[in-house]
């Protein structure tokens, strides 16, 4: 099948999805990934795996405009408000899925490399399908508000663990090259990816703010948002930066500066769905189910490790915090999905650290596809007990929590 | 009118702003002038290994390949193209034209041996002394030696001996991959073809719809396997081929034919006849065995009784072409001789007409004539995609039929229904 036929079939198969959703009451999300898992390379074949690398920039694209709408919520004003303690709760909850998948994975005698490496893939929470079930069910309050501040900081900080413990690997399992050298670019790498690339987001963010005056149109406002969301997305690529710091700085600087953000967001919202529906396609498409048999001992492990460390650490963080009863109660649910992220990250790791890549592969993927299907169905579930969201009609048997 | 409050933002001022572009500006800057040499990274040589290795593993079916389509060139170069001439043997019936394709040759064949050749029957187009174009270019006579009814193959003796070494064969066998030669000699290029199954000595091929009839099969390593006979068909070479030269070094007789269909008996029939015969379905008006009508029961074959279809088959080719000879039938209760003059079996082959979907119950030249209200001289060119041939309509047949005839130098395009 040619690309433009699949991107067709795609969009025709999400749209449908999104009716059947509907119909059981189930995230979006979860249809445009069970569609993509029927007509990926799993199942029928209708996207073949060659498909699935020429779309892959779509992906990134639609990942770039995601992270971009997650950081163009770090307004100073708004992030005073729940930023501290979104960051004690994402400090807390990375670090238990960290130390418990890390422990477990140890005991299990995997070598320290493969072990590591895992655990800081345990830490990531999806911010992707996050936001889009945040987005279907229209949700608002605090723990909406905590959440999307909480991602974009779980984001940043599995990004830096990511390459300290990459420049540790380096460093320690070298090949016998000059240690200064190779501290060099450990150290050059982690700066590079996390300072330079918000640097890079802080540029292209001071451009639209310059320019976001003339673009008034809706249709002027979303060229200039997508056009700056592909350049940061293609340019970060190009010079070995993150995008997803990059364009995550960019959403930030744009809500920081100008005051046309929300006008150039509400413009991309209405580019978005087709996009999103298609970001959602194809990772289904490329979950790997017949991975899910090679889980192994060690796979069901990381499983559930990592919830338990997600769910305790956010439970800890907010134990003494000032928040409402459902924050406290419901926040971990919100944070058991994991895509696209630490898809990227094993694919670094395939390319970084080949040694290790067959058993940290094997896991995360199929980890992956566990929690991407049970991710929104949690979030989701959440949101209604919460009260938080708002467009779902609520049957009796699902009435919001009243403990609070 | 809606009044919207605006926020104080946290990056208020152009000097702000412009000192903060400067200072990111100079970060990318420094990062990038900063950047270590992109020296062998940990594991740079296991990258780079597998990838050598799997484009090794993908270059050696390649080289294979090649290996082969050498090998097969070699028996391909032994191909031959043939030229009928059609007016030395004068045909059954003067209707029956060839359809006349002067740019192509009539049909392939290959050389086998020092001066023998092999083709099928269809490429002869009832030609027993066709002409053969060889590798080499040179033009030599040739004459039928042996038939083999059964495949359809002929072997031909050429007047210019041509190859020294003789070609190989190999018995087929379904699934085989075998390479059809196209074109002749040095020019010839060989394509893939898949045996799909055996029958007696025939073979149907898959993925080989437009083989002009005689196209050689080669296996992959260049012997030979098979003949195309031009419908999806093929005969099969390695068992025939010692049939024939046999047939060959006992004598100059060629199979024989009365150009008539013959059918095994129904139960009814066979019950009241007592021992089983073959009867008559259809006998070509103009053919040898004119005499002879739909419904009769061949009871004996040359004064011989024959009991099954297989043996009135193999006597009636038994006979001698152009020597009167004697059959026994039933016909209407009564038993009666009937005197015929058998000719060569290979006078009755026609080639299907390529690329038109050839079919196989298709009428007979004088019956689409007369269908298609065209004088009896004319000559039919083709039916329902198929050059006329000795093959029965198909009883109850009632689709509409295309018939193309050349009556005095102009072509008649006529849809009939038979």
């Amino acid at each position: 099948m040619n690309e433009i036929l699949s991107v067709g079939l795609i969009l025709l198969c999400a749209l449908l999805a999104g009716h059947v959703t509907q119909l059981l009451r189930i995230p979006e999300v979860t249809g445009y990934l069970l569609v993509g898992v029927a007509i990926g390379p799993s199942a029928f074949d209708l996207i073949s795996h060659e498909n699935l690398r020429t779309l892959g920039f779509l992906s990134e694209v639609a990942l770039g405009l995601i992270l971009f709408s997650i950081g163009s919520n770090f307004e100073a004003a708004r992030f005073r408000a729940v930023g501290r303690g979104a960051v004690r709760v994402a400090l807390y909850e990375t670090s238990g899925a960290f130390l418990l998948v890390l422990l477990g994975l140890l005991l299990l005698s995997r070598p320290l490399a493969v072990a590591l490496l895992l655990a800081v893939i345990a830490m990531e929470t999806a911010p992707a399908t996050t936001l889009m079930v945040l987005h279907e069910y229209d949700a608002k309050g605090p723990l909406t508000d905590r959440l999307l501040a909480l991602i974009a900081i779980n984001n940043m900080i599995v990004l830096l663990a990511f390459g300290g413990i990459s420049a540790f690997l380096t460093l320690f399992g070298g090949a016998g090259e000059e240690l200064l050298l190779q501290g060099y670019r450990a150290l050059h790498g982690l700066l590079w990816t996390t300072v330079g690339s918000v640097a890079l987001g802080i540029v292209m963010g001071l451009l639209v703010d310059s320019w976001a005056a003339r673009a008034k149109e809706s249709g002027e406002a979303m060229m200039l948002a997508m056009g700056v969301v592909l350049i940061t997305v293609g340019a970060s690529r190009a010079l070995g930066l993150s995008p997803l710091f990059a364009t995550l700085a960019l959403g930030a600087t744009v809500a920081n500066t100008s005051h046309h953000g929300s006008g150039l967001l509400k413009a991309l919202g209405q580019a978005d769905p087709p996009l999103y529906a298609a970001f959602f396609v194809l990772a289904g498409a490329e979950l790997q189910f017949e991975s899910v048999g090679a889980l192994g001992v060690a796979g069901l492990a990381y499983v559930v490790l990592r919830v338990v460390g997600k769910l305790a650490g956010a439970r800890i963080a907010l134990r003494d915090e000032d928040v409402p009863e459902t924050v406290r109660r419901y926040l971990g649910l919100c944070l058991v999905s994991s895509s696209s992220l630490a898809v990227g990250l094993t694919i670094q790791v395939r390319s970084s650290f080949p040694e290790a890549a067959a058993p940290v592969t094997a896991v995360a993927l199929a980890a992956v596809l566990v929690f991407e299907m049970a991710g929104p169905l949690l979030t989701r579930l959440a949101l209604v007990r919460s009260g938080e969201a708002q467009t779902e009609p609520r049957p009796f048997e699902e009435l919001p929590d009243q403990a609070t | 009118m809606t009044l919207t409050f605006v926020e104080p933002k946290l990056l208020r001022g152009l000097r702000t702003k412009l000192g903060l572009l400067v200072a990111c500006l100079a970060i990318l800057l420094l990062g990038a002038l900063s950047r270590p040499p992109a020296a062998p990274r940990p594991g740079a040589a296991e990258k780079v290994a597998p990838i050598l290795e799997a484009r090794a593993e993908r270059e050696e079916p390649l080289r294979l390949l090649e290996g082969l389509r050498q090998r097969g060139q070699r028996g391909a170069a032994a191909s031959f193209a043939l030229q009928v001439s059609r007016a030395r043997t004068p045909l059954v019936g003067a209707d029956y034209g060839p359809v006349t394709r002067p740019q192509a040759p009539a049909g392939r064949g290959v050389v086998v041996e020092d001066s023998f050749g092999l083709t099928v029957a269809s490429a002869l187009e009832g030609s027993l002394e066709p002409r053969v174009t060889l590798a080499s270019g040179s033009v030599s006579p040739a004459r039928v030696r042996a038939h083999d009814v059964d495949s359809g193959l002929v072997l031909l003796l050429l007047a210019a001996p041509s190859m020294s070494a003789p070609l190989s064969t190999r018995r087929a066998a379904p699934g085989d991959l075998v390479l059809a030669a196209f074109g002749e000699g040095e020019h010839a290029t060989l394509r893939p073809v898949f045996v799909a199954a055996i029958d007696g000595r025939r073979v149907s091929l898959s993925g080989a719809s437009a083989l002009v009839p005689g196209t050689p099969l080669f296996d992959l390593d260049g012997k030979l396997l098979a003949l195309a006979t031009g419908d999806r068909e093929a005969a099969l070479a390695a068992p025939t081929l010692e049939a024939l030269k046999t047939q060959a070094d006992a004598g100059p007789a060629l199979p024989s034919t009365l150009g008539l269909s013959l059918q095994e008996p129904d139960e009814g029939l066979r019950a009241r006849l007592g021992a089983g015969a073959a009867v008559v379905v259809y006998s070509d008006p103009e053919g040898p065995g004119k005499s002879l009508t739909a419904g009769d029961v061949l009871l004996g074959v040359g004064g011989q009784r024959v009991v099954l279809l297989d043996e009135a088959q193999r006597r009636i080719a038994g006979l001698e072409a152009g020597r009167e000879a004697r059959l026994t039938v039933r016909r209407g209760g009564r038993e009666l001789e009937v005197r015929v003059t058998p000719v060569p079996a290979l006078a009755y082959a026609r080639q299907p007409v390529r690329g038109a979907g050839a079919r196989a119950d298709t009428l007979f030249a004088p019956e689409a004539l007369a269908a298609a209200a065209l004088p009896g001289h004319a000559r039919v060119l083709l039916i329902e995609g198929r050059a006329p041939g000795p093959r029965p309509p198909r009883p109850g047949r009632s689709a509409w039929l295309l018939v193309e005839a050349e009556l005095q130098g102009e072509r008649f395009l006529a849809a009939v229904r038979p």
